[in-house]
């Protein structure tokens, strides 16, 4: 790891971050016309877990399986280790891979299957046994050695297909919607596990999924696709605050939009005049200029509130609508003078709780809680 | 954590129970089979051991020999049963049959019943009837005749089936093989599986190929191949039969196109012989191996072969280790499928194949059309039957019973 650390050093690469993996300019088109991804750049670092976020046909499975080997680009370069790959057949990639429906060989017992990719490296018997244990206890699955997959849980299945991609220890592991197919609560658990084995391995993780939660949970870093482009490549938290496009507002979390006119930019905050010229700060974006139509986006639980005439701060008043609660809280749908509808979550320990369809109530929110992009 | 561990449910194919409505959907085909294929197929096949051709013209005598030891010559009281029963009859159809069945216990046999029921028919003596029998024909005096014709009278016989193995019970009750030029049978068997092991072999070889071919090919060409290969399915054995005669004859199209290329400069025999019979066995019985293993190649998951890669084995070595005994099964259903429908084709090697080339339900056909000996056809036939059975069995254990008849 620290030789190879030096090596990719005395590349173009900068020195502070260690890039296992760069897509350069990679497109891919199917019947020439039918565009898949196009100009896709990204460089994924070194021990890093990165997930592909995107909804289906955004390019996120195409991008994983050109990397995997499975795929050719149509144009462009993907670096592994600073060596362009696009040519090198799967087999000899080294990359561990995780498939959605676990993908294990059903004529094989659990061990036989993690024993083939050692089997296929010629390693001693000795060696093979030790290491096929080893990963087996990371996922505690020893006890299940001898049982044909058949016999496991979907679970249970998909720890072993965890071992089997961990198990010929590669630098670099793919995993393809890996936990799409089990219930919520095992979903939970085994994102977790994963997590853990991603911390305790080392190993460099990409990891494709449309459950933005999961996205949340487990990632260093997340690449929003839409339409096979990157909308925005960011920590979970940066997605979530400060998010670039609209796509990635509306993508990540409930989000509220507002249409309105730029009329001012300063300092990085616009001001907007929306409906019955009720004007709104927000965060200006790039790309944002005067005169311009904008969405201004805010989150739901970023508004606070109150039943009409009780708040000094606020900006829009409204009707309640709706009122559903969920036990940790209360989500509300309010419907502006303009008929815009807005969803408002507070914790049940919030005030205004007592709201009921058909009160007035006035909504307020921080200046800096509203983001502004361009419509 | 440990909740994780505990199996989710298994989600096993739900069968309906044993309920009333599908014993009465499926009765009029279970009526429909006892009555037109159980029932006879259980009648043919007594016939292999039953025996009641002799009893029912010689009713006196099968009584009477019943007593004799079987060493020497029977007691007198079997010979007067004899002529009692020769003299008495009137059905020569039914004595005609009694013959002929004799006959194959003891070849001459037929001659000798009809002259000794002729003559004693027409003369009427006082004298002992062991005397005016072997007047009549000294072979009476040999105890051999006696001895079939004890053999002839029991209820069951193991005759027939000893014969479908070339074998027969000599005159001292030893259990022999057959003269050389009577032994055709066991050569028959063993030609008979060897032809449809080859013929199985060669669709195996042809028909994988195809089938992955099909599976993986583009849905236009897959459809078009699968097509092609099906297309037999729709002719009529007998057309298509004759038509492989007309290309592979002497001055057919694939001899005339041989030649036209310069590649052979004589004909090539290619009909009438071995060649001729593997080549339009194959093309009839191809679809019996490439749809099951097509069946079973469409039901695995192109996933598979991409986790082998992932592994890192060369998609080869994927190929023998994970692709090759995912299809088994499927190879299983097609080899077992084809074998059978091979071991029982007579029309195919009667009408293609040369002198040598008959196989052993030409006999069956023989037996019960031609010579009218059931009993030799039934017996031929349950030793056809259980050879099926026994490799279908074989096969089953092997493979599963339920994938074979495509239930799972």
């Amino acid at each position: 790891m620290l030789q190879r650390t030096s090596e990719s050093h005395t590349d173009d690469t900068p020195p502070q971050t260690d890039v296992i993996v760069r897509f350069e300019n990679v497109s891919k088109t199917y019947d020439q016309d039918k565009i898949i991804i196009s100009g896709l750049t990204l460089d994924i670092e070194r021990g890093e877990f990165l997930t592909l976020l995107g909804p289906s046909g955004s390019g996120k499975s195409t991008s994983l399986m050109m990397l995997a080997g499975f795929e050719a680009p149509s144009a462009g370069r993907i670096y592994l280790n600073g060596r362009p790959i696009e040519n090198l057949p799967a087999h000899k990639r080294n990359i561990g891979m995780v498939f959605q429906n676990y993908a294990l060989f059903p004529h094989m017992t659990v061990a036989e299957n993690l024993a083939y990719p050692l089997r296929v490296r010629r390693l001693a018997k000795g060696i093979i046994t030790q290491r096929v244990n080893r990963a087996l206890d990371m996922v505690q699955m020893r006890d299940f050695a001898e049982r044909k997959p058949a016999l496991l849980s979907g679970g249970q299945q998909q720890r072993v297909a965890l071992a089997r991609a961990i198990v010929f220890q590669p630098e670099l592991i793919l995993m393809d919607e890996p936990l799409g197919a089990l219930d919520k609560r095992l979903r939970e658990d085994l994102q977790l596990e994963i997590k853990h084995l991603h911390q305790e391995l080392g190993v460099t993780v990409v990891y494709v999924t449309h459950d933005q939660s999961e996205a949340l949970t487990m990632s260093d870093r997340i690449a929003i696709f839409n339409g096979g482009r990157i909308e925005q490549l960011d920590k979970p938290g940066a997605l979530y605050d400060a998010p670039q496009t609209r796509f990635v507002a509306g993508f990540i979390g409930d989000n509220n939009a507002i249409e309105g006119e730029v009329v001012a930019i300063r300092d990085g905050l616009a001001t907007l005049v929306i409906d019955h010229g009720i004007s709104i700060l927000a965060r200006a974006t790039n790309g944002l200029s005067k005169g311009q139509r904008a969405i201004i986006s805010i989150r739901p639980e970023k508004i606070s509130l109150r039943a009409a005439g009780t708040s000094s701060a606020a900006q829009l008043t409204a009707s309640i609508r709706d009122r559903i609660y969920l036990g940790d809280h209360f989500q509300f749908y309010a419907q502006t003078d303009t008929g815009t509808r807005l969803l408002i979550k507070q914790l049940n320990v919030a005030e205004g709780l007592g709201l009921n369809p058909g009160d007035r109530c006035e909504l307020a929110w921080a200046a800096e809680d509203c983001i502004a992009f361009r419509a | 954590m440990n909740e994780c561990l505990v199996p989710e449910q298994e989600r096993p194919i739900r069968r309906a129970k044993l309920t009333t409505a599908p014993i009465l959907l499926s009765a009029p085909l279970v009526v429909f089979l006892t009555v037109f294929f159980f029932a006879p197929l259980a009648v043919m096949l007594s016939y292999s051991v039953r025996n009641n051709e002799v009893p029912s013209v010689l009713p006196h005598l099968s009584k009477a020999i019943a007593t004799w030891d079987g060493r020497g010559l029977p007691p007198d009281s079997v010979f007067s049963a004899l002529a009692l029963d020769l003299r008495s009859n009137n059905d020569s159809m039914a004595l005609g049959e009694a013959a002929r069945r004799l006959d194959f216990e003891a070849p001459g046999y037929r001659a000798l019943l009809f002259k000794t029921a002729r003559r004693l028919q027409a003369e009427q003596t006082s004298t002992a009837s062991r005397d005016e029998l072997t007047n009549i024909d000294a072979r009476w005096s040999n105890p051999r005749y006696w001895l079939a014709l004890n053999r002839a009278t029991a209820r069951l016989t193991p005759a027939f089936f000893l014969a479908a193995f070339d074998l027969k019970i000599d005159d001292v009750g030893h259990i022999v093989r057959v003269e050389d030029d009577r032994r055709v049978y066991l050569d028959t068997f063993l030609r008979t599986f060897q032809i449809a092991g080859t013929v199985t072999l060669l669709c195996l070889v042809l028909g994988y190929p195809i089938a992955f071919a099909i599976t993986v090919l583009p849905r236009r060409l897959a459809a078009a191949l699968t097509f092609s290969v099906i297309l037999p399915f729709w002719t009529s054995l007998l057309v298509r039969t004759s038509a492989w005669i007309v290309v592979l004859s002497k001055d057919g199209v694939v001899n005339s196109f041989l030649t036209r290329l310069g590649v052979i400069s004589e004909p090539l025999q290619l009909i009438f012989n071995r060649t001729g019979l593997y080549i339009v066995m194959v093309h009839i019985l191809l679809p019996f191996m490439v749809l099951p293993i097509r069946s079973v190649m469409n039901g695995i998951s192109p996933n598979y072969m991409k986790a082998s890669a992932s592994l890192g084995a060369h998609p080869c070595l994927g190929f023998f280790k994970v692709y090759l005994p995912l299809t088994l099964p499927g190879v299983g259903a097609g080899c077992l499928m084809t074998f059978i429908i091979a071991i029982g084709y007579y029309i195919t090697p009667a009408l293609v194949g040369g002198a040598g080339d008959n196989m052993i339900s030409f006999f069956i056909a023989f037996h019960t059309n031609s010579v009218i000996n059931w009993g030799m056809a039934a017996a031929l036939g349950v030793v056809l039957l259980s050879a099926v059975l026994l490799i279908f069995g074989t096969f089953g254990r092997l493979l599963g019973f339920s994938r074979i008849v495509a239930l799972k």
